[in-house]
């Protein structure tokens, strides 16, 4: 928690300093925040920020994702691939609760980025590229292995849930 | 093309360099199976040095960044993902720019733009069969 004199800044204010950076509608979705942490614009908070606020495990998400635009080995991915997986990634946090696992995010080198869950032998990998309209989930349960295109955030949601009950 | 250029002079026996080159495709000290999925740059190779030829330690130099080696036997590689009805090969394949000696591909690998499930079930294959190469 930032402080400035003794005020207490609101987790916002800290959120700022981690968009330095990125990309421009990132910088838009987040909005203006001024020098109380309020937020300037008039545009409503998006889900994935109001979740970034509340939700340890999810800011952790986020902040690696958004580490990927720091990281000099890193091809940063473009922003309305980021955007989709910000957006779709919701769901699934809010309905897996203290379920959810961080995924590893690394960068497809071309745009996109590849999400990465494993539990014992399942793993399940959310590859969202460039071209939105080739994204899909591939899982695997040790030898048993398959794919789902044109996921959502219904699916992603499903399919963590799956991973997890049958780790559990 | 040089005198190492085809499947016949790589032994089964042998074993490969394969360099991480992004911090991210390392956890933990174990490599991610993204590190084995063919980019448009890999120009549907990937990319390994053989070990018979060459030291970890000029494989790590050869590169400006590194994050890490790891290694592949050729012969584990070649049975990659027969089940699937594919056919993985170790080739050498070495250039004229290349700063070390030993270079060789792993071909036939699938193309995640043309079979991205199977693409996916190769790099875990990969992963799992990979080591990390220590000194």
């Amino acid at each position: 928690m930032a402080v400035a004199g003794i005020l207490e800044l609101p987790s916002q204010y800290e959120y700022a300093s981690n968009l330095v950076g990125t990309p421009p509608t990132i910088q838009e979705a987040a909005g203006q925040i001024n020098c109380t942490g309020g937020r300037s614009t008039e545009s409503e908070c998006p889900e994935w920020m109001t979740l970034y606020y509340r939700d340890k495990a999810y800011a952790a998400f986020v902040d690696d994702l958004f580490s990927l635009y720091r990281e000099e080995d890193e091809t940063p991915p473009c922003d309305h691939v980021a955007d989709w997986v910000l957006g779709s990634t919701v769901l699934a946090k809010r309905l897996l609760a203290q379920n959810w696992g961080g995924p590893r995010v690394a960068s497809d080198d071309e745009g996109g980025l590849r999400l990465s869950w494993r539990a014992g032998d399942r793993e399940l990998r959310a590859i969202v590229p460039a071209d939105l309209s080739q994204r899909y989930l591939y899982w695997q349960r040790g030898t048993e292995y398959g794919g789902i295109p044109n996921f959502g955030s219904a699916t992603l949601y499903l399919s963590l849930s799956e991973m997890n009950e049958r780790v559990r | 093309m040089s005198e190492f250029a085809d499947s016949a002079t790589i032994q089964c026996e042998e074993v490969l360099f394969r360099a991480v080159l992004k911090k991210r495709h390392l956890t933990d000290g174990q490599v991610q199976a993204d590190a084995f999925v063919l980019r448009q740059v890999d120009e549907g190779k990937l990319s390994t040095y053989r070990k018979n030829l060459t030291t970890l330690a000029a494989c790590r130099a050869a590169f400006k960044k590194c994050a890490g080696v790891v290694t592949l036997h050729v012969g584990h590689v070649r049975a990659t993902g027969i089940d699937e009805g594919l056919s993985l090969d170790v080739i050498g394949d070495e250039l004229a720019s290349d700063p070390i000696p030993g270079h060789a591909s792993i071909i036939n690998v699938p193309d995640p733009i043309v079979n991205r499930v199977l693409a996916e079930r190769v790099a875990s294959l990969l992963r799992d069969q990979s080591r990390t190469a220590n000194d």
